[in-house]
């Protein structure tokens, strides 16, 4: 079988054939590859302007499926970048940014909760100027004092902090999405509402 | 040599096909003649199957039927990305049904991707009275409680392990039912369990199986019970830490620093959810003797990672996050002669602007420094076709290249090229690449490269690639040791497919999704080759209400001996070969 493979246009650069009837398409029922596409182009030479602009994540869009174009507002592509979900799941990496409450705390709390009492409840903290998020089991503390002292060790051991100088604020979101002072609320009720936390750093020198 | 062999007894072949492990080398055997066919089925004990639906247990029961040790595999790769809808099948019931009553002498039973019921760790526990050893890797489906029945009733279990499994972690009193006459134990991974297991259980337990070598704790074991364990276990030879987190205190610190002294053998180390620096040297006295270190999980900064890793002088198998950075890459491309593989996963995979500096640069590094270097997994955001050419050239012995940069469609930010120059070079100087997985900009001539020199590729992942049909044409006319070849976004179609459909019978599979294969071409090949099963995978609305032109939203094509299958969910639909082909 001789193969005459065109050098030609990808099928899909033309928007307007992708749900077109493919007329007869393989009525010979044949596998023979044929010239049968309408413009025989040298290979494109689209290294130059390798992206489109205006859309970043679908520069060369037009060969995307119909579904793909649908979800265009997203801004990731399913299953891309390729990490397992069981790493997604570890670092509580969501693919859009979490809008629902269900999405905020990991499946741990919720799967434990259903058999009464949470053995876990795992929450984001972050810190003004730290690139790295954390998580950790409010669990494992017993009031507003014990949490902070493991806070500022785990962000500011080998920082170079001198932790005299800085004034910490710890605040949470709670369940409506607001933020809140952590310890204007007692510590039961503080590990019910917080879904995620935020160190807030002060220089104490500067006032 | 044929009249050779059939001068030999049965016994005597039998005897010296015992030491043929290998399963393609068992495979050649059979195919020689039709008495090597008999007595290699007769004494074969351990059987692969790469598919579960390419073969029925059925027809492999009839062929094997003194199995001591069965590996199956279920959902395609990409299920692994969250590509393959939850349902869509890869059920182990059915095996461990027929089995039960083949198979009483099982052993060894491994599972990746696959659909594991309580009810089947239940037989499984019931079934085969001298049970050994248990992986579930990436599976799903069971809870604790399947577990409960293992621990039960396995008296003679060796190995539990629930690599990257997705288990319904109901409580973590399932640990407590190895019976107190239970030591056999050798390996325990839980690492993937979210809930707290007993510490008290685990210790006990650890204390009563002398020949524990293996102990990956789950996130939840907190860092003062770590000593403890580990001193229990001194004979430990890999340990997956738990979570690294606690105020800073000198006695857990001094406690944990003389346990990881005392375990002479540890040869590989994991876990460390959560780490506090601070706790980190506590493995140093380890450092010298580790072969394997997967921190993978563990948020350790540059400065730190590289302080450990700058120890670690005979690694062969190092996972990291990027924060390792391209200066923690050039001090293991000095520290570690001995390096075989490497994995650097992103820690803001989603994130728009770089969090670390890590580029190609610590990869280069590494190829330059590390001789032995031959397994490759790297996530990036920059790249360029001089340093894929240099990593090429430095590493020829490479096997397994996968280069995943984070944005689609990315070029080689110095020239503004295509990676194409860059991946082919890989293929072209590493003659034995048997798993290559592309990212970037690539055109069909990236393909072309693949095509001519990635002879003994085995496996191909492609995502965001190529120009047109012809992409895919030179891949599966050229790759002639292609099994699978996995594809996403990519404006591969009919054509292509058609014309090298004879190829799809030689291969374990094809996934295609959001690609330009239309309906009609699906029905075409299942009706040309009534071997291959011909799946579509649409979430939308039945394919056949659109124009048979219209391109397919996911496509799974595989072999299979067993027909089609009948476990089907609503969205998955088989090709009928039969079926007259109705042109629109």
């Amino acid at each position: 079988m001789e193969l005459q493979l065109g050098l030609s246009l990808p099928l899909h650069s033309h928007p307007n054939i992708h749900c077109k009837p493919a007329g007869g398409r393989f009525g010979d029922h044949s596998f023979i590859l044929e010239n049968e596409l309408p413009q025989t182009l040298p290979l494109l030479s689209w290294n130059d302007k390798p992206k489109d602009e205006d859309d970043p994540h679908h520069p060369r869009g037009t060969h995307f499926c119909n579904i793909q174009k649908k979800d265009e507002e997203k801004k990731q592509a399913v299953g891309w970048p390729p990490i397992e979900s069981w790493r997604k799941k570890a670092f509580d990496w969501h693919t859009q940014p979490p809008q629902t409450i269900e999405n905020r705390r990991p499946a741990v709390a919720d799967q434990s909760n259903q058999n009464g009492g949470r053995n876990s409840l795992f929450v984001k903290v972050k810190m003004e100027g730290v690139a790295i998020a954390r998580k950790l089991d409010l669990k494992l503390y017993h009031s507003h004092h014990s949490l902070k002292t493991a806070l500022l060790t785990m962000f500011t051991t080998n920082k170079g902090m001198d932790n005299s100088d800085w004034d910490f604020t710890l605040i949470y979101e709670d369940e409506d999405g607001d933020w809140m002072l952590a310890e204007d609320l007692p510590w039961n009720s503080f590990v019910e509402s917080a879904q995620r936390l935020k160190i807030l750093v002060g220089n104490r020198n500067k006032e | 040599m044929l009249r050779m062999a059939s001068t030999f007894p049965e016994d005597v072949l039998e005897h010296v096909f015992s030491f043929i492990q290998c399963h393609q080398d068992r495979n050649s055997i059979s195919m020689v003649c039709k008495s090597w066919y008999e007595i290699e089925r007769w004494c074969r004990k351990r059987v692969f199957v790469g598919n579960c639906y390419a073969v029925s247990p059925q027809i492999v029961i009839r062929r094997f039927p003194d199995v001591r040790s069965v590996e199956l595999k279920g959902k395609p790769h990409f299920a692994d990305f969250s590509l393959v809808p939850d349902g869509w099948g890869g059920y182990v019931y059915p095996w461990i049904l027929a089995m039960a009553s083949a198979y009483p002498l099982l052993e060894e039973i491994r599972l990746k991707r696959m659909v594991v019921t309580d009810e089947s760790l239940e037989l499984i526990s019931k079934s085969f009275k001298n049970f050994k050893v248990l992986v579930l890797m990436t599976c799903e489906g069971f809870s604790t409680d399947g577990l409960a029945a293992i621990a039960a009733n396995c008296r003679h279990l060796k190995v539990l392990d629930l690599r990257e499994s997705d288990v319904e972690d109901l409580n973590g009193h399932w640990l407590s039912h190895f019976p107190d006459t239970y030591t056999s134990l050798v390996s325990l991974n839980i690492a993937c369990l979210v809930s707290e297991v007993s510490v008290s259980a685990l210790e006990r337990l650890v204390d009563r199986c002398p020949n524990l070598r293996t102990l990956r704790l789950n996130r939840p074991v907190p860092l003062d019970r770590h000593a403890n364990l580990l001193r229990r276990a001194p004979q430990l030879v890999e340990f997956g830490a738990g979570c690294y987190t606690a105020d800073l205190r000198s006695e857990v610190f001094s406690s944990l620093t003389g346990a990881f002294t005392s375990c002479t053998e540890l040869k590989s180390l994991s876990g460390f959810w959560d780490v506090v620096p601070a706790y980190l040297p506590s493995v140093y006295p380890t450092c010298s003797q580790l072969t394997s270190l997967n921190l993978s999980y563990a948020t350790i900064q540059c400065d730190d990672l590289t302080k450990l890793v700058s120890q670690c002088h005979n690694l062969q198998k190092l996972w990291v996050l990027d924060f390792i950075e391209d200066s923690g890459l050039e001090a293991v491309a000095v520290t570690c002669k001995d390096l075989r593989e490497l994995r650097v996963f992103p820690s803001e995979p989603y994130g728009l602007e770089p969090n670390v500096s890590l580029t190609e640069q610590g990869l280069v590094s590494v190829s330059e420094g590390c001789p032995k270097l031959q397994s490759v997994l790297y996530f990036c955001r920059q790249m360029t076709n001089a340093a894929l050419v240099t990593i090429a050239r430095n590493r020829p012995n490479m096997t397994r290249f996968r280069l995943c940069i984070l944005e689609p469609w990315t070029p080689d930010y110095v020239t503004g090229q295509a990676l194409d120059v860059g991946f082919g070079a890989i293929v072209e100087y590493c003659k034995d690449l048997q798993r290559f997985s592309l990212s970037g900009l690539l055109t069909d001539r990236c393909f072309e490269y693949i095509g001519t020199y990635g002879k003994k590729l085995e496996m191909l992942s492609v995502a965001f690639a190529g120009e047109s049909d012809l992409g895919l044409h030179h891949v599966l006319s050229g790759c002639d040791s292609l099994r699978k070849l996995e594809i996403r976004d990519c404006p591969f179609g009919d054509k292509a497919l058609l014309a090298n459909a004879a190829k799809l019978e030689t291969m374990r599979s094809l996934w295609m999704s959001s690609c330009s294969v239309s309906f009609g071409a699906c029905k075409l090949l299942a009706q040309k080759f009534p071997q291959l099963n011909v799946e579509v995978i649409d979430e939308r609305d039945p394919p056949n209400t659109r124009p048979e032109s219209c391109p397919v939203e996911r496509l799974y094509i595989y072999r299979s001996v067993a027909g089609r299958r009948l476990d089907m969910p609503g969205f998955v639909w088989t090709m009928d070969g039969d079926a007259p082909l109705r042109l629109t």
